[in-house]
């Protein structure tokens, strides 16, 4: 019984850091049917910047997740308006995006492969092996500082988009553009500001991974795949779906590796993929689309 | 001067042909006018144009003077001009509050927003009671009321209803042109309606267009102009095929 809570916590406590990262990728849908296939090179990208602050001037990767949003949130907006405006208007600009994101993908790979070579990296806060005991259970300490600061973004990013003024329009957005538009939401301003967003918490994300996994650039095929499952699961633009997905998935998936073997934990979100496309379509909490 | 005016539009969507192939019209200041036409005639399409959704291809839509070219949707709309399209579009997990809420979206003012919340209620009482429910739980006559409801919030100069009784059971309809004949003669508003139902459409209404194959066909008073002939042409089609006889 001990061991299956203690998988159960080590579970949750990677479902929060995967819905951080996770939920940049769903707003971007949400808001802009984009589907961002470079979402998780850039989160390598925000590793590597974590890292070279972290090696350069001994800021903890969790001081350099908020240097690392406002500097991707900007990254992100400049790289919307280069690249995004020739592919509105398209018909199918979701399938476009598709092409372009998975072009930036490559891109983001190659050129931090480059600059960074393809060793394995990872920041080494000193909290990084210590862990807290709870009674017969033990908490590793860099996990749990990764899910506090996941649960901080994302209460930050819930308080953005039901509080501020600008974040009604960005939920109005996602709900129904067009709607947004005869209210008057400038649906293009939306946009550049929602693609900064998702890019600022990859950034983030990008920091904790820094410590929490080792990584080097091609390591983001593996995690794209896993987020694309997550939010699928979760209902393609919804938030909350990406969240509950990610945590059900991350538990599942420790126990599978706790009791089958490490090897076969990926396959948890694959065939999650599968069944829920079989099953669910729509997501658990996505909206049926009607034809 | 007419408060909005129409020259030569030409307009259609993505690589598709043109929908609307020259269209000039008048809108006044203070009158109910109604669109009519058959299926396809392009009574929508020019709603969006002048609304700022879709670009015109040529021509030119003035709003008391002053060209809209090139003018973003919200821009348009924080000149006076509003659009209720005729599948509702309300935000579906919003509640009834947030939704005219949101229709206030270029007012920043709170004050602003909740008197006219106040008075826009009074006007759809409804909408009190379910005031904190989500949009997509409403009934379908409820979300047309909100839709025009949301509109108000803007207090807009102009406002354009695609289809008001799409979907709606008879007596549901009647109330909706009730509040319609009301935001026309109790509080002056320039309404711009478009309607399948030509009747119930002419009778809220001062003016008509007559609108076929993406052109203005005739216009004339409202009362009037289901006794012209051309009318029972167009509807049976003849006009369409012959457009060069009565052109």
């Amino acid at each position: 019984m001990n061991q299956i809570i203690q998988v159960t916590i080590l579970g949750v406590l990677l479902g929060g850091v995967y819905a951080l990262m996770a939920s940049g990728l769903t707003i971007l849908f949400g808001v802009m049917r984009v589907v961002n296939i470079a979402h998780a090179a850039f989160i390598v990208l925000g590793a590597f910047f974590t890292y070279f602050l972290w090696e350069s001037t001994g800021l903890d990767p969790l001081l350099g997740m908020f240097v690392a949003l406002p500097v991707f949130f900007i990254f992100g907006a400049i790289l919307y308006r280069l690249l995004f405006p020739r592919l509105e208007g398209s018909p199918r600009f979701s399938e476009m995006t598709v092409l372009l994101t998975f072009g930036l993908a490559f891109m983001t790979e190659g050129l931090m492969t480059y600059f960074f070579t393809g060793i394995f990296r990872q920041t080494t806060p000193s909290y990084l092996t210590e862990a807290f005991r709870i009674g017969p259970f033990f908490i590793p300490a860099a996990q749990f500082y990764a899910l506090l600061a996941s649960v901080v973004l994302l209460t930050g990013l819930w308080a953005f988009l039901n509080y501020t003024h600008i974040g009604y329009g960005v939920r109005a957005t996602m709900q129904n553009r067009m709607a947004a538009q005869i209210v008057g939401v400038d649906v293009r301003r939306v946009s550049i500001i929602s693609f900064g967003l998702g890019m600022a918490l990859a950034g983030a994300a990008g920091a904790l991974v820094s410590f929490l996994f080792p990584f080097f650039p091609a390591r983001h095929w593996q995690w794209i795949a896993i987020l694309l499952s997550l939010i699928v699961l979760g209902g393609l633009g919804s938030l909350k779906g990406a969240i509950v997905g990610a945590i059900v998935l991350a538990v599942i998936s420790a126990f599978v590796s706790q009791y089958i073997g490490p090897v076969w934990s990926p396959m948890v979100f694959y065939g999650a993929l599968f069944l829920i496309l079989l099953v669910r379509p729509q997501g658990l909490f996505g909206k049926q689309v009607r034809v | 001067m007419a408060l909005l005016e129409l020259r030569g539009i030409r307009a259609g969507y993505g690589i598709g042909p043109d929908i609307l192939t020259d269209v000039s019209l008048d809108v006044e200041a203070g009158r109910t006018h109604c669109i009519i036409g058959p299926n396809g005639a392009g009574k929508s399409t020019l709603l969006k144009v002048i609304s700022g959704l879709l670009p015109p291809r040529a021509g030119e839509v003035l709003f008391e003077g002053q060209s809209l070219e090139g003018r973003r949707p919200d821009v348009i709309l924080a000149c006076g001009v509003c659009f209720v399209p005729q599948d509702r579009n309300l935000f579906p997990e919003m509640s009834v509050r947030e939704n005219l809420v949101m229709g206030a979206y270029l007012v920043r003012d709170r004050a602003v927003i909740s008197e006219r919340m106040d008075r826009v209620v009074e006007m759809f009482p409804i909408l009190a009671a379910r005031s904190s429910q989500l949009a997509q739980t409403l009934s379908g006559g409820e979300q047309q009321q909100l839709s025009l409801a949301r509109a108000l919030m803007i207090e807009p100069k102009v406002m354009m209803i695609d289809e008001p009784s799409l979907g709606l059971a008879p007596q549901v309809t009647t109330q909706i042109f009730d509040v319609i004949r009301r935001l026309g003669t109790e509080m002056g508003m320039t309404l711009l309606l478009v309607e399948q139902n030509v009747r119930m459409g002419l009778a809220v209404s001062d003016w008509s267009f007559v609108l076929d194959l993406g052109s203005k066909r005739f216009e004339g008073p409202a009362d009037a102009i289901l006794d012209d002939p051309r009318i029972r042409d167009l509807y049976l089609g003849r006009l369409a095929k012959r457009p060069e006889e009565t052109g």
